[in-house]
């Protein structure tokens, strides 16, 4: 490492980005050795996901490096320096692993994982680290619908029959007449709960197309909201799979979602950004 | 929500590049969605693929915490110049620096005729007695200079045996070492690099010079980064493949 590039860490000891900047420019090698945790970190998730065995866990962080190594050029060359470079070399490095697992193909940790869900109520340590890792997870997924956000939360609510309140109406469709809210509400709240979901989306109908500004059915609603349920299901088990959510945990998921049980954080209808810090 | 330098999050084929991932991740951990690129945005919130990679990597870096990292290249950036970068700031300071120096200098040059006295130096001054407050080196008791010295020159000595076998493993075919050199000086972060003919995966060995493992590797590459820290001294490593010893080289660690 050049006494300037020394020099500058030395200073820049809060800025861990800018570090990662000019070791990426004035030696590539220390960058690397810098990063040995985020890669350990990462491959151990890859341990613990089923995809390679704890005894491959030093074989894995070689091949990581051998790559990482390979594609220093690469690395500096594409790096547009807009995200931060911890996260960049994170997605690389994951990578790594997906494409090492696929060349490998060992499906059967995946399988034995599969096998054993995990269990959400379960008292155990490490399975409690895994749900409140799941829990934000979820959180990350949701927020990435965007401006989807207010509409598909009051529909998940709606299938998964937890209250719907007048602010989660007014997140979705902010000028939403106040007789309309009611009417809905009260229909929903007064024995709407017992009523089958192509029901309960008849009721939602009125809403939906005022906020949408749309002509849409009943069932069209619900469609799109099933559709999201799997889109949902299949980011949180991830490809290749190493979860194992099922429509019914992620009711567990959703429920913490709107009362923290699992997680210390309210999600508030009509804010994208909440204070969760991950 | 930001409209400008979306370009750079794009891949021809529409997806989402490393970097717009990377910083779609970022802005989750740093609850700054709100301030994406709008395209990136957009993109995400119907795109399956994209959001499985956003919360694949999102998923190994949750429970990571995401501070000291300093102001976000992008979120943080300033539409004008982003910031004076700290070797500008380093310049200045060394000749402001300067400037006070030469002031200082000239201003107690005329009270000490002494340091411009022909054949006296600049260090003879600083070690004259009238250095008053200035820390003086005190030389070491020179048994325990002469005991270190003689420790540290023996983590350099040769093992015979070791050097014998190193030789004997150079007359290998089968093995082409790259790097390090034999006898190279290295440091944490070296990188060992072989193409064998052997089958992965390969087992690598550091030996001190007295023929003790300290360290023991297994890569199924054919490189390797040393990312241990070793005392100083003299170090073998034997590379072993299909049960074979396929090299053996030295080096010196600084």
């Amino acid at each position: 490492m050049s006494g300037a590039a020394r020099r500058y860490i030395l200073h820049m000891e809060d800025h861990a980005n800018d570090v990662d900047i000019a070791l990426l420019k004035d030696d590539p090698s220390a960058l690397i050795l810098r990063h040995q945790v985020t890669i350990r970190i990462i491959v151990k998730r890859f341990i613990e996901s089923g995809m390679f065995q704890a005894s491959e866990f030093d074989d894995v962080v070689q091949h990581v490096n051998a790559r990482l190594l390979e594609k220093l050029p690469r690395i500096r060359a594409q790096y547009n320096g807009l995200s931060l470079f911890r996260t960049y070399i994170s997605s690389i490095i994951r990578h790594e692993c997906l494409d090492l697992h696929a060349s490998r193909e060992s499906d059967i940790h995946t399988e034995r994982l599969l096998a054993d869900p995990p269990n959400p109520e379960s008292a155990n340590p490490d399975n409690r680290l895994l749900i409140e890792h799941d829990v934000k997870v979820f959180r990350a997924i949701i927020r990435q619908f965007h401006d989807e956000m207010p509409k598909l939360l009051v529909c998940l609510k709606l299938v998964y029959r937890i209250p719907i309140e007048p602010k989660d109406i007014l997140a979705w469709w902010p000028g939403c007449p106040e007789p309309d809210r009611s009417a809905f509400l009260n229909a929903i709240s007064e024995g709407g709960k017992s009523l089958p979901a192509r029901e309960r989306f008849a009721l939602l109908r009125p809403i939906a197309n005022g906020a949408d500004n749309s002509h849409s059915s009943a069932d069209s609603v619900r469609h799109w909201t099933d559709d999201r349920i799997h889109v949902i299901l299949r980011l949180l088990n991830g490809s290749p799979p190493t979860s194992s959510h099922t429509p019914e945990t992620l009711g567990i998921l959703l429920e913490d979602f709107f009362t923290p049980f699992l997680l210390h954080r309210q999600y508030i209808p009509g804010e994208t950004d909440n204070n969760d810090t991950a | 929500m930001k409209n400008e330098h979306s370009e750079g999050f794009f891949r021809p084929d529409g997806h989402l590049t490393e970097d717009g991932a990377a910083l779609y991740v970022d802005a989750l951990k740093l609850d700054r969605t709100g301030e994406l690129p709008g395209t990136v945005l957009e993109h995400v919130k119907t795109c399956e693929t994209c959001k499985a990679e956003v919360t694949g990597l999102f998923s190994l870096l949750a429970d990571e915490v995401y501070a000291a990292t300093g102001p976000h290249p992008f979120f943080d950036a300033n539409p004008h110049p982003r910031r004076v970068t700290p070797p500008v700031l380093y310049r200045i300071a060394a000749v402001i620096v300067a400037a006070i120096g030469i002031g200082v200098l000239l201003y107690t040059l005329p009270h000490r005729p002494e340091v411009s006295q022909p054949g006296k130096s600049s260090v003879a001054t600083r070690s004259a007695p009238d250095t008053v407050g200035q820390p003086t080196e005190q030389p070491a008791a020179p048994t325990k200079a002469a005991e270190s010295r003689e420790l540290m020159a023996a983590r350099f000595t040769e093992s015979p045996e070791l050097e014998d076998l190193m030789k004997s493993s150079l007359r290998s075919a089968a093995t082409d070492v790259q790097s390090p050199a034999i006898g190279a000086r290295v440091s944490r972060g070296a990188v060992f690099r072989w193409t064998s003919s052997a089958t992965p995966p390969y087992e690598l060995v550091v030996l001190d010079n007295r023929d003790r493992v300290i360290r023991t590797y297994t890569t199924s590459a054919d490189t390797l980064l040393l990312s241990d820290s070793m005392q100083a001294g003299l170090y073998y490593w034997k590379l072993l493949g299909e049960g074979n010893l396929l090299y053996v080289g030295k080096i010196l660690m600084r």
